[in-house]
């Protein structure tokens, strides 16, 4: 009897383990079936519609603090990483859409890591627009932002417009032209 | 007369914790040989079976020269069916350790060559019965089985091995090869889907 338990006792800790190592394929698959599709990305961020939280970030290149006050015209504030393959290619097309852009809304990167790690991405770019560093991830964690290129199309009012994935021209200009939109929506309400 | 008695009494205890241990170790020791013993007979039969399959799998891993290649792969699974009967026998068990240990040596080093030049070929781990592909979980996985190797080698070397065969050490055995195969059923399962919803997404 005692042998058969401790045989028992083994087989049931070895069928625990495999039952398990089921679960986590099973959850992994879940959450590359639900979890990491462009629409679920999407819903991440704060809503569509809100005012964007209090923040204060240091500027890349001169060290100057920029909060959430100083967005007086529309901006689209981008969420990269130095480690994110997606930010670097996106960074390609920047420099091009902040001289096209510049004119009509502000455009801002928010880097979340240090100021050496975007020395490193930066190293032989000319980087146009302001790179707030969030080295804490406060910035990130404030807006909720989960993955990285991450926009928030902003009004001059502070509110949101439209969020998601940003990973290059036609997302950036998708983006913009949501702006227009937003606003006659917004004008169509109110006159109604 | 007390004390004295006292003292017999702690040998004694002493004495029957440590036979105590050493059925417990003999019992570990058992479940182990059971378990190789059924993973390689698993693994060698559909081998034999499907002979002309496996050769050209082996072929695939272009590590030695073709009629090398031809020559290990029709010797590999007699190789794997003779030691995994040698290592249920006592007197024999070490000489089917050290084969085994040498034919894991062998799979490991051609799975790691291929998982390091990033070749996508199927591993032949069990012949036709599983069509898992070659990568990291191929080489924890013959990781997992040189350490039982090892363990079982070092207490043969210790000559504490004392092989008792019970309906419950073979069924463990059976019971402990089934489930090892099912984790490889469920990663290559897991792995197939995986790629398959990135492509979808791509």
């Amino acid at each position: 009897m005692e042998q058969a338990l401790f045989y028992s006792n083994i087989l049931l800790w070895v069928s625990i383990l495999f039952i398990f190592l089921c679960l986590f394929f099973l959850f992994r698959q879940f959450g590359e079936v639900y979890l990491s599709t462009a629409n679920a990305i999407s819903k991440d961020g704060i809503p569509i519609g809100k005012k964007i939280p209090k923040f204060e970030a240091n500027n890349h290149s001169d060290d100057s603090i920029v909060t959430n006050y100083d967005l007086n015209r529309p901006t689209l504030l981008v969420f990269i990483s130095p480690n994110c393959k997606a930010c670097k290619e996106l960074l390609t097309e920047w420099e091009k859409f902040y001289h096209e852009y510049k004119h009509r809304i502000d455009l801002i990167l928010v880097g979340y890591g240090t100021k050496g790690d975007f020395q490193k991405v930066l190293k032989n770019r000319n980087l146009p627009s302001p790179l707030l560093i969030d080295k804490d991830g406060v910035i990130v964690n404030s807006f909720r932002v989960r993955v990285s290129p991450f926009a928030f199309m902003i009004d001059k009012d502070g509110k949101v417009t439209s969020k998601g994935v940003c990973n290059g021209a036609e997302h950036i200009e998708s983006y913009i032209d949501s702006l227009d939109n937003y606003n006659q929506s917004m004008s169509a309400i109110k006159t109604s | 007369m007390c004390l004295k008695w006292k003292g017999i009494q702690k040998s004694e205890s002493t004495k029957s914790r440590r036979e105590g241990n050493k059925a417990m170790i003999d019992e570990l020791t058992n479940i182990i040989i059971t378990f190789l013993s059924a993973t390689f007979l698993i693994s060698s039969i559909p081998k034999i079976v499907n002979l002309n399959h496996f050769i050209n799998l082996v072929v695939e891993y272009k590590i030695l020269p073709k009629t090398l290649s031809v020559l290990y792969a029709i010797m590999l699974p007699f190789t794997e069916l003779i030691f995994a009967i040698l290592i249920l026998n006592e007197r024999t068990v070490i000489y089917g350790t050290v084969g085994l240990l040498f034919i894991l040596i062998t799979f490991k080093i051609a799975v790691f060559i291929n998982v390091k030049n990033k070749k996508e070929i199927l591993c032949g781990c069990h012949g036709k019965l599983l069509d898992t592909k070659v990568g990291k979980f191929t080489l924890l996985k013959i990781g997992a089985l040189i350490l039982c190797v090892l363990v079982l080698l070092i207490s043969g070397m210790a000559q504490t091995v004392h092989i008792q065969y019970s309906f419950l050490t073979a069924f463990s055995g059976i019971y402990l090869s089934i489930l090892f195969l099912l984790v490889q059923k469920a990663w290559s399962t897991h792995k197939d889907s995986i790629d398959k919803l990135q492509n979808i997404k791509n």
